[in-house]
């Protein structure tokens, strides 16, 4: 089955691998996230996950991208106002990945 | 129609909501937070900032439930204006929470409570857990 939420764009070369999240994330849903930043990262040493387009987003998402962020090099796209920043800094997670901010 | 004493009927009717502590409720939770929030006049970033401190504590409260493994663990979320501000609890009534050293998860959670609300009060109980938080609107 397809997941259009979390999808992987198509390699560019020279490219770590993009997951794109859109819509809420939650502990409903964690779990498909979580597999779909696994198969990306099973692919490269590097993945990039934006989340520009995530409306929502808690500690469930943050503990996703930590437990990815042990074994890749993680890259952040996320909205440069709102609470994903604010998640980002209390967890630490900013400390661990590379965030670009995008307005 | 009188007026009832206390009444503002500027103010929003108060929110209250009870589901079952599952993740299927959550989207619940901030589908009835997104409609009423606008009715206390509270939109953007602010709405935002409440829908995650009170999505965080009602995660908190999911998954004690489902590691937990105890049925028929109910969540109760209210939200109602204050005289300078809003008003949200969440509540449950998980009986795990009777060891202190099983909260872990809530540290992390509060943290980020605090840093959205101004004050966050976390009561737990044998009965379960009330989360308290307050948003100044008008300091």
């Amino acid at each position: 089955m397809t997941n259009s939420q979390f999808r992987m764009s198509a390699a560019e070369a020279e490219q770590p691998p993009v997951v794109i999240a859109t819509g809420d994330i939650d502990l409903a849903n964690v779990n498909e996230f979580q597999d779909v930043l696994t198969s990306a990262a099973a692919d490269s040493d590097a993945i990039t996950v934006d989340l520009s387009d995530v409306t929502y987003c808690d500690s469930a998402a943050v503990r996703a991208l930590f437990a990815v962020a042990a074994t890749t090099k993680l890259g952040l796209i996320v909205p440069a106002t709102g609470t994903i920043m604010t998640l980002l800094t209390i967890s630490g997670l900013d400390r661990v990945a590379t965030v670009t901010t995008r307005d | 129609m009188t007026n009832v004493p206390g009444a503002d009927t500027r103010g929003p009717a108060p929110l209250r909501i009870r589901l079952p502590a599952i993740p299927a409720s959550l989207a619940v939770i901030r589908a009835h937070l997104r409609s009423w929030l606008p009715t206390a006049a509270v939109n953007g970033s602010t709405a935002a900032e409440l829908l995650l401190a009170v999505g965080e504590a009602a995660s908190n409260a999911v998954e004690h439930a489902v590691r937990g493994a105890v049925g028929n663990v109910e969540l109760e979320i209210t939200a109602r204006a204050t005289d300078t501000g809003l008003a949200l609890t969440v509540k449950d009534n998980g009986r795990w929470h009777a060891r202190p050293s099983a909260r872990g998860q809530r540290g992390h959670g509060s943290r980020l409570m605090r840093a959205l609300v101004d004050t966050v009060t976390i009561t737990p109980t044998p009965q379960g857990t009330t989360v308290e938080m307050h948003k100044e609107l008008h300091p």
